[in-house]
């Protein structure tokens, strides 16, 4: 009984569609798994493949997501299963450990994208891994480094900036 | 007139361009980013902006004083203790605070205030103040007791509903305490135990438990852990055993058990069912394979060949074999002759550590290469003085690596060089499970 894997299409903000695994995308997205579950009672009698609108995000953004998504929750693709890690040559991470650090290795216009789509699509995986990357971003770096690099407008009077300032001068 | 419009239309194009995409997330969102960093570059984020403001405060305070706060004085510290309304994420102290070392009662005011409220403390009068979104604990130096000075610690109502990774480093607790403890961690999933007592015999039943680490006290200590007795756990991937003294290691039912080590000359005694060993000799296999361990570590030992065959064949899907070769070279002791039956060894990593090149060690090594029909890479780690090209090319003769039963095995001479601190580096291979504990970086 080798049934066809089902697809579903997903169709971007602007208007793009993507066809990915249900099965997949089920496992990464618990807000697509709802989606389904919804769905799948009236799905039943029609051969009619399901296309569900996600419209907080855009077709560049839902690319990189599936691209993720693939890599991660397809377990034909996956090269490592969980405990594959130990298997790995010497010096070698996780295995998708250079994909995940390439993925997120993007503007941070993308990035911040990606943060949002990862939370509006509640992919945990996705989401840690892009919240890390942003507290990367700010690690390290001076308040006036961090404005400039984030377009960060200081909305602060002078008198506000002194009062926070003092308050946690044990931080400078 | 041209050259300004120009230049003033640009800048309104990299304003547009750098309109603030990060303050447009939500605010649990920026929370938890905030909280990722470490303590003073999060407190910092509050003087980007007014969206900022109030983050910090309302994200878990990371308060990691062993990393973080390099000269930080108490007096700042109980200043960011009273400004953070908690709860408490984490709370390290460092083991030699140099800067003014707070008094006792100063500590006393910091573990009261609301972010640390909750945290776990060596007191019996806070145990009902365990946190609930406690997720890493560690103590260091320190004595629990029972209240009322019973021995039963089993009515403590202990409940760390989200405590992943539990660390005890020279910490004395009654055996009762230690169990009660782990009861009330529904979801702990590492556990390290390093030089600590008051458990002569622990026993683990855990459906969560995914890593374990001992390293019993050096001095024979009233209470030190004798028997470690792992009952029922169905997750438990790896055990490590650091040495130390003897103790006795059984193994009930660890289905997913594949990282083991360190197994010594003649200790632990261990028992996988009724598969006994005492420390790298194999007792009686009486218990049949552990079929589930795929990364083995031995430890200053002396090995015959029959005793590696006799490993092998009692680990039969092995696929990672660490060797840390004995520096006394009166233990040397390899010898080799050509196997004539075949045998079937799964082995794709062996690592050999303090290896010297001497005609025992050839042995030993010759032997993997022209048996292991899987082998993938060999790693000799060498004291550093010895690594030269010219000595690496005679090794490599000598070896008879073009002879190697394995056509793509790869070979690595690499100097044997370890730092920091021991304990630090032990809890880190008990906790991070995504790492090899037994691989090194170089």
């Amino acid at each position: 009984m080798a049934s066809e894997k089902k697809v579903v299409f997903l169709r971007s903000s602007d208007g793009e569609a993507f066809e990915v695994s249900e099965e997949v995308i089920s496992a990464a997205s618990v807000t697509i798994k709802g989606m389904i579950d919804e769905e799948s009672p009236s799905r039943a009698d029609t051969a009619a493949t399901t296309t569900l609108a996600i419209p907080n995000v855009t077709a560049a953004t839902l690319s990189r997501v599936l691209h993720y998504v693939n890599k991660h929750f397809d377990a034909a693709a996956v090269v490592g299963r969980p405990d594959d890690y130990i298997f790995c040559a010497p010096g070698d991470e996780h295995p998708l450990a250079r994909f995940d650090d390439d993925f997120v290795d993007v503007d941070n216009d993308t990035l911040i994208d990606l943060v949002h789509a990862a939370e509006y699509l509640h992919i945990k995986k996705l989401f840690d891994l892009t919240c890390k990357a942003v507290a990367d971003k700010l690690k390290g770096r001076t308040i006036d480094q961090i404005r400039e690099t984030f377009g960060i407008v200081n909305d602060y009077t002078v008198e506000e900036e002194v009062e926070v300032y003092r308050e946690n001068s044990w931080a400078f | 007139m041209g050259m300004v419009t120009r230049a003033k239309k640009r800048r309104l194009e990299e304003e547009d361009l750098l309109a603030d995409r990060i303050s447009s997330l939500p605010d649990g969102v920026l929370a938890d980013i905030v909280s990722l960093l470490p303590t003073k570059d999060g407190a910092r984020t509050q003087l980007l902006s007014s969206r900022w403001r109030h983050l910090w405060r309302s994200a878990p305070l990371n308060l990691d004083l062993q990393s973080d706060f390099v000269g930080i004085l108490a007096s700042d510290l109980s200043r960011v203790l009273s400004a953070h309304p908690g709860p408490g994420r984490r709370f390290a102290m460092p083991r030699r605070y140099s800067m003014d070392y707070p008094t006792t009662a100063t500590l006393d005011v910091w573990l009261r205030s609301p972010a640390i409220d909750s945290l776990p403390l060596p007191s019996p009068s806070v145990v009902h103040r365990f946190s609930s979104t406690l997720c890493v604990a560690r103590f260091f130096g320190c004595s629990f007791t029972i209240p009322g000075g019973n021995d039963d610690a089993s009515t403590l109502q202990l409940q760390l509903p989200l405590l992943k990774q539990l660390t005890f480093s020279q910490v004395s607790i009654p055996e009762s305490c230690l169990h009660a403890f782990l009861a009330g961690c529904p979801v702990l999933e590492s556990l390290a135990l390093l030089h600590s007592s008051g458990f002569p015999r622990l026993r683990i039943a855990s459906s969560s438990i995914r890593s374990i680490g001992v390293h019993p006290r050096y001095y024979v200590h009233r209470g030190s852990i004798q028997q470690l007795i792992i009952e029922d756990a169905p997750c438990l991937e790896r055990l490590l055993y650091f040495g130390g003294i003897e103790i006795s290691i059984s193994v009930m039912s660890a289905p997913r058990l594949a990282i083991f080590g360190n197994l010594l000359d003649g200790f632990p005694k261990l028992q996988f069912g009724a598969t006994v060993f005492k420390g790298s000799t194999i007792v009686s296999m009486s218990g049949g394979v552990v079929s589930s361990v795929k990364v083995l570590a031995l430890f200053d030992i002396k090995l015959c060949v029959d005793a590696v065959i006799n490993l092998l064949q009692c680990f039969p899907h092995l696929q990672k074999l660490y060797i840390q070769i004995t520096r006394d070279s009166r233990k040397d002791c390899f010898t080799y002759e050509n196997l004539t039956s075949t045998l079937d060894i799964s082995l794709k990593k062996i690592v050999l550590r303090n290896y010297r090149g001497n005609k025992s060690h050839i042995n030993l090594a010759s032997f993997f290469i022209s048996n292991a029909r899987a082998l993938e890479s060999m790693r000799f780690e060498i004291e550093a003085a010895n690594v030269n090209a010219k000595w690496i090319g005679r090794q490599q003769r000598l070896l008879q690596i073009k002879k190697c039963a394995s056509r793509g095995a790869r070979f690595d001479f690499v100097s044997n060089i370890m730092t920091g601190c021991i304990d630090d580096r032990h809890a880190e291979q008990v906790h991070d499970l995504s790492a090899d504990p037994f691989h090194r970086f170089h």
